[in-house]
């Protein structure tokens, strides 16, 4: 079966979640992927709740790879990172603030070795600008990307996204890099650096919200919500709790989204709203979601109380909206998992030697004639580093000497 | 056009915004992009926030792009769409389930027209199980894949990530990804193929983490507030002047750091805060005593201090503060751009390529502008 990335080899000198994450998406599709470590390893071995005393951060971001521990601060040390990139295709690292140039693995100093190489630099501010040289965390990403203000109650204390977005971001742009710089390599044999900045990247998704707010003739509109609302927990349901929108008919028009709100206070029994001077001027106008909609949660709810999600869901997908339930994890990932979890096919089983069947979360994308797989678990520090050495033409005395020296582990 | 994928050519036949903004990012890596208007035109076109006359998410979602418009169930809108499947090298597919396929342009019919097509479907939650019929937008993918669950402040309720629409762009961000391996793919296959990916599956990957935690515990995450869930200190603090300042100890060269700008040195040497295993077990304990500093001084001054500490910050952005930040301005990741609809905000595209650079954004087309030139560039 032919492979998206066969034949390429990436080195890795990423750490923590979004360089790891990117490596081990390409690791997905085919490609050799060796995880240069320090000797210590790569922090990320060392957060989140263990399995058997190893890290699940590290297991769910690092299968599909090779692990090599090396001390770049050594010249010997260095001098393994640079025969390792003789016969490679893709170089990837994430050390903050021209860490990389500054241990001698920076673009000039690998492009000499290999002079068309896909080299990915991951930072948190990019390599230019006042912030160059600052190193930023998940948190502090999406607190300047503006994430933050929306979520939690205005003036209250923050709220973060639950979720590493940021990181996952940074993942899915220097995937995108990678992936084209190849794409273009593969036409022309020329490689090339692809810079990707964790804050730049986060702007990009968060953008086009910015290009609305930026001198518009009329403001308003979604009347979704905004940074001062009220935190938006969704409407109590006799089982939990709802989020759904009724203007949803798609090309439609407005009339078409105007008879499914009529349509929809009819089956909650709040008719007469509709004669209501205070709702044809902002419920009307609401969409389920947002300050005005808020206003109605209390009317909304007493009918909603002893119906169950399923039934409301249901019932606004027969009238032309939609939304869903807000599932837990344990709904929706534990056990044998929700059917619709099972169906998209989004979380793997796999056998770790260490701590036993894992599950983790499979390449988010589908490919009918070249599918990816999953070929290896996460493997532990320097569990390949005398074969990769071998490979590279490293004898035995060689390598018990760098060991022996503390090189090499 | 430069950009590492010049010569490539993408047909947008999406909706909204998931496979429309994808296809512009491939403009801006150098791809010739075209838009398919369908005669029921757009759901952003007219609604939302206006600017010149059109909503301006359709504007943020259709840049570096050619527009026709085209009704591809008439026999006339079929011949030119068919055409077009021809000239295309990916087309990007995000209506509801079965819509194109309806209208006789679903997979099997294009890879008859062109069997180099790349096709990417991206659904709601994906083409088959209980939900598949259900469309979905933002929102609603957050409370249907978890996402949403873990959001929220100690001891509260869960809550929806208002506004940012991050599981759209994640969802076009898939896309994007995708159609490039498909390409890559194909220069060793010599075929196109149908790749299938949905919003949930991309807000499920975003959440990649946090499952793990999950797998390991097998219990909901606690809400947190600001809290990371790995690594302590990394939350809010409160300051002097009651605004708030995040700082993390990602990394133990950041944890002296932090002792050392609040002036805690003795904390270093404390063994109940020497790893960060053990400051996670000990946050209790850890938190107030920062707290207890940052509250002494206000904002401004912890924001001078912890960049001459060399101590990773951030303050909580809202827009204004985003458009007016030095390094962003100093970048250029936003700036002001002249366009048919009065000044708007443009964004650069999010690689630094070295030997292919991305093209600029250029401001979206009214649609249906560009039919004479692809009629006649279709003719060729």
């Amino acid at each position: 079966m032919t492979e998206v990335l066969g034949g390429i080899k990436v080195i890795d000198l990423s750490e923590e979640i979004s360089g790891p994450l990117c490596s081990m998406y390409l690791g997905d599709m085919g490609a050799e992927v060796i995880k240069v470590e320090s000797l210590e390893g790569d922090w990320a071995r060392q957060l989140g709740p263990k399995i058997k005393g190893e890290s699940s951060l590290f297991i769910c971001h690092n299968r599909n790879k090779k692990s090599i521990a090396v001390d770049l601060t050594k010249p010997e040390g260095r001098q393994v990172v640079y025969d390792l990139v003789k016969g490679a295709s893709v170089f990837i690292e994430s050390f903050d603030a021209g860490g990389a140039a500054r241990l001698g693995v920076g673009y000039e100093d690998i492009k000499r070795l290999n002079h068309n190489i896909v080299y990915c630099s991951i930072s948190s501010f990019g390599e230019t600008g006042c912030y160059k040289n600052r190193h930023a965390s998940e948190l502090e990403l999406q607190g300047l990307a503006g994430y933050i203000q929306f979520l939690g109650e205005p003036g209250e204390e923050p709220v973060r996204v639950g979720s590493d977005c940021v990181e996952a971001s940074t993942a899915f742009h220097a995937l995108s890099g990678i992936l084209a710089a190849l794409y273009y390599k593969g036409k022309t044999g020329v490689g090339q650096k692809v810079g990707i900045a964790k804050l730049r990247s986060m702007i990009q998704m968060g953008a086009h919200w910015i290009q609305a707010f930026c001198n518009p003739d009329t403001y308003g509109g979604w009347y979704l919500t905004g940074p001062y609302d009220h935190a938006e927990h969704g409407y109590k349901t006799k089982d939990g709790s709802i989020v759904f929108s009724v203007l949803a008919r798609a090309g439609k028009g407005i009339e078409a989204a105007l008879e499914s709100w009529v349509e929809f206070l009819k089956r909650v029994g709040l008719g007469e709203l509709l004669e209501d001077p205070w709702f044809k001027y902002k419920g009307l106008r609401a969409i389920g979601l947002g300050r005005d909609a808020q206003e109605m949660k209390g009317l909304f709810e007493t009918y909603f109380l002893d119906k169950t999600s399923e039934e409301m869901i249901t019932m606004i997908d027969e009238i032309g909206g939609m939304g869903s339930a807000i599932y837990d994890y344990e709904t929706l990932y534990g056990g044998a998992m929700h059917p619709q979890i099972q169906a998209v096919g989004a979380i793997k089983e796999m056998d770790h030697p260490v701590a036993g069947k894992v599950k983790v979360t499979a390449l988010p994308w589908i490919m009918s004639d070249t599918p990816s797989q999953i070929k290896s678990a996460a493997p532990a520090l320097g569990q390949n580093t005398d074969e990769i050495l071998t490979r590279i033409g490293y004898k035995e005395d060689r390598i018990k000497k760098l060991r022996k020296s503390k090189v090499v582990a | 056009m430069s950009g590492p994928l010049a010569g490539i050519k993408i047909l947008d036949a999406g909706a909204f915004t998931v496979g429309p903004a994808a296809c512009s990012l491939l403009g801006l890596m150098g791809a010739e992009a075209i838009r398919i208007e369908p005669p029921t035109l757009d759901g952003l076109l007219f609604v939302g926030t206006i600017a010149g006359g059109t909503g301006t998410s359709y504007i943020s979602s259709h840049y570096n792009k050619k527009s026709i418009l085209l009704d591809l169930r008439d026999p006339k809108g079929k011949e030119i769409g068919t055409k077009l499947v021809k000239w295309a090298d990916v087309l990007v597919n995000n209506r509801r389930l079965g819509a194109l396929d309806r209208i006789g342009f679903g997979y099997k019919d294009l890879a008859k027209m062109n069997p180099r097509i790349i096709y990417i479907e991206s659904t709601s939650y994906g083409t088959t199980g209980p939900w598949s019929k259900y469309a979905a937008a933002d929102h609603f993918v957050q409370a249907a894949s978890g996402f949403a669950s873990i959001n929220g402040k100690e001891g509260g309720e869960a809550e929806i990530l208002r506004y940012a629409t991050n599981a759209d762009y994640t969802a076009t961000l898939i896309i994007l990804n995708a159609a490039i391996a498909g390409l890559i793919a194909r220069e060793k296959t010599g075929k196109g193929q149908r790749i299938d990916t949905s919003h949930l599956q991309g807000t499920i990957a975003v959440q990649t983490s946090r499952l793990a935690e999950f797998f390991v515990s097998g219990k909901n995450p606690a809400l947190m507030g600001s809290v990371s869930s790995r690594v302590a200190p990394s939350q809010a603090f409160r300051t002097q002047d009651n605004k708030y300042i995040n700082i993390s100890a990602d990394r133990e060269e950041y944890w002296a750091k932090i002792c050392k700008a609040l002036e805690l040195d003795a904390l270093m040497e404390d063994a109940r805060f020497s790893t960060n295993e053990k400051r996670m077990k000990n946050r209790k304990e850890l938190i107030p005593l920062i707290q207890e500093k940052v509250g002494d001084k206000p904002a401004y001054w912890w924001m001078l201090h912890f960049d001459r500490c060399g101590v990773p910050w951030g303050f909580n952005y809202d827009y204004v503060d985003l458009i007016r930040d030095p390094h962003i301005n100093e970048n250029k990741w936003l700036y002001d751009m002249d366009s048919s609809y009065g000044m708007l905000k443009g964004y650069p595209a999010p690689w630094e390529f070295s030997k292919t650079p991305t093209e600029e954004m250029t401001p979206t087309v009214k649609f249906d502008k560009d039919r004479d030139e692809i009629l006649e560039m279709l003719e060729k």
